[in-house]
């Protein structure tokens, strides 16, 4: 039992550190085609700002939150052979993404509400800040 | 000794290519003077496959040189360009590309794209200047025919020169109004092009980056596809249009253009599409046999997306200040423009000015495998219409310029009286050459030739490290030998270095070949273009 128990939690610890490796492949390695940088995403933002709050209006910094969060799980599926949850939502909010605005906008919202979601967000906003 | 003899051959074969132009026939050329008359029958005869090229080099030799007043230069520049223009009558362009042992050089030339539409646009225009206006109207019929057929996307000339001249064709032939009518929106369509291209496009790309979801596959084939479709209604709707209707127009029309998209834009597919759908077929673990169908949803669904981008692009131009402005600008001086061109159409003496020389032909790659059009030092930037103060006598006729630049004031020689004064004339660029070479897609051309290069590549490595190891084998050979004479062995002792130069003169044989093949896969470009062209056509009223 007492083994049991112990592999449990070392397959728990594993996968949370890889999750928390993974939630920082989109600031810390080599993007895959299909994603911007950071960088990029904040000075296109910065650029668009009038276009932006025409077309998004009050969600505008949501959409912003919500693309960064599109970008790690993008990239982060690039990087994960075994993590499944992170290729599951990775694939949920790349179709949602493709799909249309609305459709990106609510998928994220249910992502952000996840343990998965909340992590990529932390590292957001401590990248962001 | 037959290696070295093999070798020489190959050498020559492989090095001694030279480019047309530098041919000791050609010289006169380089320095824009024309050949005298056995010299250009000789290039003929002696190269039939040049003769269009020679054909052209000389008529523009002969404009930047002599008198355009005296008739049997007129008539010999007519006949030159009458001759090329002719022979394009084969459109069907360089034949054989998958034959790898011929230099494009020694295929017969056919003419860039863009000088095709010009050689036919000159020929109208020395026709014109000797009253020949229902000779001059077919050549220009077939220039905007020329100009529309290898342009990247297939609509139309943006050159509004061919139509100005058309019109006036068509009012001295006292031809029907549907047809006048048509030259007219052609013009008002090409400058209206020219004009709202950059502030469109400009307005695309700031609403594609401010898009959320600008990296979506379906949305970047949309942004593609409208920026073909906004150039598709540019040159083809009515001249009443509103700018929204236009892009409104623009959306519901992408469908049409998904063909295009394949044809034309199959590098870009290659290079920014293809990548982005092979991420979201590993995302969504698509199987192998629903790869392609998987693949072609995001073309299908691009059609939707275009409607939205057309909402914004309208929300952009009615309440962003920028866009506004710039697009409204743009659309009223194509109106002004539009109205100006057709006065000087109708004006009894139009003025016509040819300056500069056109676009270059490079050769880029390590063989010259790659055909690259460089601009003119004098050509624009962009495409709106430059204006230019132009001093020249008033009189009817052509007058020369420094540089080899002339005039032509084309006159309604009934009732214009004979003017010997020089006046300062605002006149308008109405077609650049380097403009319309960059427009056009040559490029398929590249892709052909780059195949070559690599075999050739490949070739030439595999024959150097056949001689390499030919040396080799002839060492070990020279060992063996030296070794069994020091140690005072018998000739029997020889007998593994004779097997070592047997295979190194089998191993020279192989690189010989291979050196043959080499000499022969000559995959450079063709070299050949008239550097003679003129840059820019400006237009006026000669008052």
């Amino acid at each position: 039992m007492k083994k049991y128990i112990l592999l449990l939690l070392t397959i728990f610890f594993i996968s949370c550190v890889t999750i928390y490796d993974l939630r920082e492949v989109y600031f810390t390695k080599p993007l895959p085609n299909g994603v911007k940088s950071l960088h990029r995403v904040l000075t296109d933002n910065d650029k668009s700002k009038e276009l932006r709050a025409l077309y998004y209006k009050e969600k505008a910094q949501r959409m912003l939150t919500c693309l960064l969060l599109r970008n790690q799980f993008y990239a982060a599926f690039f990087y994960s052979d075994s993590i499944s949850i992170v290729n599951n939502l990775a694939k949920k909010i790349e179709n949602a993404y493709e799909n249309n605005d609305d459709d990106f906008l609510k998928t994220c919202e249910e992502i952000s509400s996840l343990k998965e979601g909340k992590i990529f967000l932390d590292a957001q906003k401590k990248r962001i800040k | 000794m037959k290696a070295l003899f093999l070798c020489l051959i190959f050498f020559t074969v492989s090095c001694f290519k030279t480019p047309t132009i530098e041919k000791s026939g050609y010289r006169p050329f380089l320095s824009s003077q024309p050949l005298n008359e056995q010299a250009l029958r000789d290039i003929k005869k002696n190269s039939p496959k040049d003769a269009p090229f020679v054909n052209l080099l000389q008529a523009f030799a002969l404009m930047r040189q002599r008198d355009l007043n005296n008739s049997d230069t007129k008539k010999e520049i007519v006949n030159l360009l009458n001759d090329a223009v002719v022979s394009f009558e084969d459109l069907k362009g360089p034949e054989n590309f998958n034959v790898a042992f011929f230099v494009d050089e020694e295929k017969p030339y056919k003419g860039l794209p863009y000088e095709r539409m010009f050689a036919s646009l000159m020929l109208s225009v020395f026709l014109m200047s000797e009253g020949k206006y229902s000779q001059a109207l077919p050549h220009l019929k077939n220039a905007e025919f020329l100009d529309a057929r290898f342009q990247k996307l297939p609509f139309g000339t943006d050159a509004p020169l061919v139509y100005m001249l058309m019109l006036k064709c068509l009012n001295k032939l006292g031809a029907e109004q549907s047809q006048i009518a048509r030259a007219k929106e052609g013009i008002f369509n090409s400058i209206r092009f020219m004009q709202l291209h950059d502030p469109l496009i400009n307005l695309l790309t700031d609403i594609n980056k401010s898009d959320i979801r600008n990296e979506s596959v379906s949305l970047h084939f949309a942004y593609l596809l409208m920026e073909i479709s906004l150039y598709n209604a540019l040159l083809t709707l009515p001249n009443e249009t509103s700018v929204p209707k236009i892009i409104d127009h623009a959306a519901k029309q992408v469908d049409l253009f998904q063909s295009v998209f394949k044809n034309n834009f199959n590098d870009e597919y290659q290079e920014k599409f293809l990548p982005l759908i092979k991420n979201q077929i590993l995302i969504n673990q698509i199987k192998e046999n629903q790869k392609e169908i998987f693949s072609h949803n995001f073309l299908f669904k691009s059609s939707k997306e275009a409607l939205l981008i057309a909402d914004k692009m309208k929300q952009a131009y009615l309440t962003v200040p920028k866009h506004n402005l710039s697009v409204t600008k743009a659309y009223n001086k194509a109106l002004k423009l539009s109205k100006k061109a057709i006065d000087m159409a109708y004006a009894d003496k139009m003025f016509l000015h040819f300056e500069g020389f056109g676009p270059k032909l490079v050769r880029l790659g390590q063989y010259n495998e790659i055909s690259q059009i460089k601009p003119s030092s004098s050509a624009k930037k962009g495409l709106s219409i430059r204006s230019k103060n132009i001093k020249t006598p008033l009189s009817c006729g052509f007058h020369k310029h420094a540089k080899g630049d002339f005039s032509l004031i084309l006159c309604d020689s009934s009732s214009t009286p004979k003017v010997e004064q020089e006046k300062s004339i605002q006149a308008l660029e109405m077609l650049s050459l380097s403009q319309k070479a960059l427009m056009i897609n040559g490029r398929s051309f590249e892709k052909i030739l780059k195949g070559r290069a690599q075999f050739k590549a490949a070739t030439e490595d595999a024959a150097i490290i056949s001689l390499y190891s030919a040396f080799i084998f002839f060492d070990i050979g020279n060992s063996i030998i030296t070794d069994c004479n020091r140690r005072g062995l018998s000739e029997n002792c020889y007998a593994p270095a004779y097997v070592m130069y047997g295979l190194g003169l089998s191993t020279i044989a192989i690189s010989g070949a291979l050196w043959i093949a080499y000499g022969m896969i000559t995959p450079q470009a063709d070299s050949r273009y008239v550097h003679l062209m003129y840059e820019s056509v400006y237009v006026g009223i000669a008052e």
